[in-house]
């Protein structure tokens, strides 16, 4: 018998009101996370990662969402909000991309990590015990004088870690991390990501890391699904998925990865065009107007994800028939 | 004290310096915080401190001009003037903070439920708002008070209920613009209940514009009160009551100057106090100069 995963979506469609009808931003996305697992969701900007994670716990506001979301065995979609409130916070934790406005300007950050404490019961003391250990424990140094100092006080790097405290503080079995570094420079990115990584080793907490950059899921995430235009293109553990990449825009995405070793191309490569405008879908294959491999069939086809390796499915017509680019084909993996 | 300073972390020595800071930034508006200060101390202690009785009247002494005994002069029955004005100070203002109190709970009230509720209550509501903001306060609040009867009560009733729409609009507007911020969603994402993140997560983020403009509003009402009164719906003579005391003393201008002067006088300061003071929270609230400024 096999156990259900933590999170099981399926067909997760997601719209939203539009001038000319309602426009769909996220279309039949399926998604699974076990427990303890760490899988990377990636894509362009608008491809519908945030909007479907913020779907999964109930928050996308004004939208409609179908379809079927599982936690634990529990439909979320159409669930009331009295089941949504048990699940958000308490089971599955959310981080936002920026922290300074995700975080409350008005509301020392011990307030803010002892509110959800307190509002499932925690004493006062108790909770403000949990709240420094929290804070030490995602590295801000001098926690005792810091918890009560108020967001605006810290750095970009340090709102962030207090934002992971924040998340922390009921101990989620699923941490959703909605482009935690984006905002943050380099070297920060890293020391977060770090963080985000050892945590859910440490606490065998599943973690979903949302980013547009595969460089920054590359190391750590056991499994990654890259999204395109509201759906899943390509689904693979990690090492397959940057080995031996199916689709043609994870490898336009790889491509895009700046590296470290080897030649350095005068230019990144990119991905010709834009991403579709989601009231206006293309036919077939979403990607058919940016993939240097279209054919004929991709207009008009729409391509399945589909199991082609053990673990490793992708959404194309054309795998087997088509190869990436020299780029990919070299050791790409640095992780 | 001393020992209470010295442990205390090095932010606390930092706020009587910022008081400091401020009033030199903010030097005619200081005035208006300690009139208001004044003005609230006397709230509280106005009757105590006054040398006479303030309803006692004394035929024989009526109309006495300004004196030792008399700072500000006797009017048309001999009560002393001062001892009016500052008992008239907890009367006058008194009612306008009942005023404002209740204007701003109810406005926020259904502020809030106009921003957050349904869109058919946010229609109807904000609808109910433009017809009492059509109106002019004054006569609307002037109609009700003397279908009411007389009396300061009266007024007071009156004016809470032709000042609330503007809470209202002006509420309504800045909780449905706190509410998209990405805080009050991270709080959701928390399991924060819908009660709790209007109390904890929006009102407190809104409350700064509402501060500044509660402030005007002492101002404003405490002109209106003070004109019901004048125009004879509000307070009644022996109620040392600061309109009521101007109406009073109308009839006698020529040759009792002081019988209006000085209650007038209390009208007008307050006022002024009020309206530097929202000047000054309006500059330090305001998000835009705020940010300039940077934080400190």
């Amino acid at each position: 018998m096999t156990r259900d995963p933590l999170l099981k979506v399926r067909g997760l469609e997601v719209a939203f009101p539009g001038q000319d009808g309602p426009v769909t931003v996220v279309r039949g996305l399926d998604l699974d996370i076990e427990p303890g697992e760490r899988v990377g969701l990636v894509g362009e900007s608008g491809s519908g990662k945030s909007v479907s994670m913020h779907a999964i716990l109930g928050l996308a506001a004004g939208a409609r969402v179908s379809g079927s979301v599982r936690f634990d065995g529990q439909e979320l979609v159409g669930a009331p909000s009295s089941t949504l409130r048990a699940v958000r916070g308490r089971r599955a934790g959310l981080i936002f991309q920026d922290s300074l406005s995700a975080l409350n300007p008005v509301l020392r950050v011990g307030a803010q990590i002892t509110e959800p404490l307190r509002l499932s019961g925690t004493g006062k003391r108790e909770a403000r015990d949990r709240a420094l250990e929290l804070l030490e424990r995602v590295g801000i140094r001098d926690a005792t004088r810091r918890v009560d100092d108020y967001p605006h006080q810290f750095s970009g790097g340090m709102r962030q870690r207090v934002m992971i405290a924040i998340a922390l503080a009921q101990s989620p079995e699923l941490l959703i991390a909605d482009e935690p570094t984006t905002a943050l420079d380099v070297r920060v990115q890293r020391q977060v990501l770090d963080l985000l990584l050892e945590l859910s080793e440490e606490r065998g907490m599943s973690l979903l890391l949302i980013s547009h950059d595969l460089g920054v899921v590359a190391g750590g995430t056991e499994r990654v699904v890259v999204m395109y235009a509201g759906q899943a293109v390509e689904s693979a553990t990690a090492e397959p998925l940057f080995q031996r990449p199916l689709h043609p825009y994870t490898w336009g995405l790889l491509g895009a990865v700046p590296q470290l070793t080897g030649s350095r191309p005068e230019r990144l490569p990119a991905i010709a065009g834009r991403p579709p405008d989601p009231a206006v879908p293309p036919s077939g294959c979403p990607f058919h107007p940016r993939c240097p491999h279209a054919q004929d069939r991709c207009a008009t086809e729409v391509p399945m994800l589909l199991e082609h390796e053990p673990d490793h499915r992708a959404a194309c017509l054309r795998v087997g028939e088509i190869s990436p680019p020299a780029l990919i084909a070299e050791e790409r993996v640095d992780a | 004290m001393s020992s209470v300073a010295s442990t205390a972390p090095p932010a606390a020595p930092a706020r009587p310096r910022r008081v400091l800071t401020l009033a030199r930034r903010y030097k005619l508006e200081s005035v208006g915080v300690v009139i208001v200060a004044v003005a609230l101390l006397l709230v509280i202690l106005g009757p105590a401190l006054a040398p006479h009785d303030p309803s006692a009247t004394d035929f024989a002494r009526e109309l006495q001009p300004p004196s030792l005994d008399h700072p500000f002069g006797t009017d048309t029955a001999g009560r002393d003037v001062f001892s009016r004005v500052l008992a008239g100070a907890r009367l006058t203002l008194l009612a306008v903070l009942i005023v404002i109190a209740s204007a701003t709970l109810v406005g926020v009230a259904l502020g809030c439920a106009a921003a957050l509720g349904p869109r058919w209550l946010d229609t109807t509501l904000m609808r109910i708002c433009d017809i009492g903001l059509s109106f002019p306060a004054l006569i609307l609040a002037l109609g009700l008070a003397a279908s009411m009867g007389r009396g300061l009560d009266a007024a007071v009733i009156a004016l809470a209920a032709t000042w609330w729409p503007g809470y209202a609009r002006l509420v309504r507007g800045l909780v449905a613009d706190v509410a998209q911020q990405e805080y009050v969603e991270s709080a959701r994402a928390l399991g924060v209940s819908r009660m709790r993140l209007v109390l904890r997560h929006v009102l407190p983020n809104s409350l700064d514009t509402l501060w500044v403009q509660t402030t005007f509003d002492v101002a404003a009402v405490t002109l209106v009160i003070s004109g019901l009164s004048f125009i004879g719906v509000g307070a009644q003579i022996p109620d040392p009551e600061w309109g009521a005391m101007v109406a009073d003393g109308r009839q006698v201008l020529t040759s009792a100057w002081w019988v209006v002067t000085f209650p007038g006088l209390a009208i007008a300061i307050t006022a002024l106090g009020f309206n530097l003071t929202g000047d000054l929270l309006r500059s330090e609230l305001d998000p835009t100069v705020r940010e300039r400024r940077g934080v400190g």
